[in-house]
């Protein structure tokens, strides 16, 4: 008859103790080491970090809680936003963002205020703005109140249109707007719905 | 993106077909340079068919590289995208 020896039992459970002791303390360590070359990157987490896409917000980024917004947004919508540092000296375009794996940068407009009875001129403008700073914008128009898809197809149409006449690269245009409205356009390639 | 009207790809190969048939045979009229109207007029032409749908950016795109380009204060920017502040229009 086998039976078991009380101070086997022992060890056995001392090693157990010991294996995940030593398994939990690497983790930790593995931890650390990430967040430290991360910050030695210049990267900081946020709390936007908990969507379901990611946010990095370079050292030098200063968001502001509309482009927050932005971004998380598009981070819950699995994409990998990284907030772009600014200088305050420069006089060049300083786009907002880059996004997952691009090799242009996107920047990053909300619309809200519009009152004219002229929406699409008006989102069609602030699409110009945005080219101006990069080949790619974002509109987050979800605070638009009225804002159609029709209305938001028009003004993309405007400002490719006006980009293109005037030899100017549009690589991306994004609009969001109210009730889940959400037209994306990609160069080249233009899908039809 | 949406368009307005139902046209669908046949149409479009049909329409861009047409018109770069139509653009090549005044760019040779006027050789060796369409007078600048003509390609104002051309270009705002295709700016409509554009903006409502009827052809699609690569129609567009491939249609324009037919073209000369227009010099600033270039209209046709004006018609897309108006603002008065911003305007490039020199009166």
């Amino acid at each position: 008859m086998l039976t078991a020896s009380p101070r086997s039992n022992n060890d056995d459970l001392l090693k157990i103790l010991l294996t995940l002791t030593i398994v939990v303390f690497i983790f930790g360590l593995t931890q650390l080491a990430s967040q430290l070359l991360r910050a030695s990157n210049g990267e900081t987490s946020s709390a936007a970090t908990n969507h379901a896409g990611n946010i990095i917000i370079d050292s030098g980024a200063t968001p502001n809680q509309n482009e927050l917004d932005a971004a998380a947004y598009l981070a819950d919508k699995g994409h990998k936003v990284r907030l772009l540092p600014r200088d305050p000296s420069s006089t060049q375009p300083q786009p907002d963002a880059q996004l997952d794996d691009d090799d242009f940068p996107t920047e990053i407009k909300t619309v809200g205020d519009i009152s004219s009875d002229n929406i699409p001129a008006r989102l069609a403008g602030r699409i110009r703005e945005g080219l101006g700073q990069a080949p790619s914008v974002f509109v987050d128009a979800r605070k638009q109140a009225g804002l159609t898809e029709d209305q938001i197809t028009e003004a993309m149409r405007r400002a490719i249109g006006m980009a293109r006449d005037a030899n100017r690269i549009v690589r991306r245009l994004h609009i969001v707007g109210p009730n889940g409205t959400d037209v994306l356009w990609d160069y080249p390639n233009v899908s039809v719905k | 993106m949406k368009t307005r009207v139902n046209i669908t790809p046949t149409d479009r190969a049909y329409i861009r077909t047409n018109l770069a048939q139509r653009i090549t045979e005044q760019i040779d009229y006027f050789a060796p340079a369409m007078p600048e109207r003509h390609v104002i007029a051309w270009r705002a032409y295709l700016a409509a068919l554009f903006e409502w749908g009827v052809i699609e950016f690569v129609e567009y795109d491939s249609l324009l590289n037919l073209l000369p380009t227009v010099c600033d204060p270039n209209p046709i920017s004006d018609i897309f995208i108006f603002e008065p502040a911003l305007s490039t229009a020199s009166d």
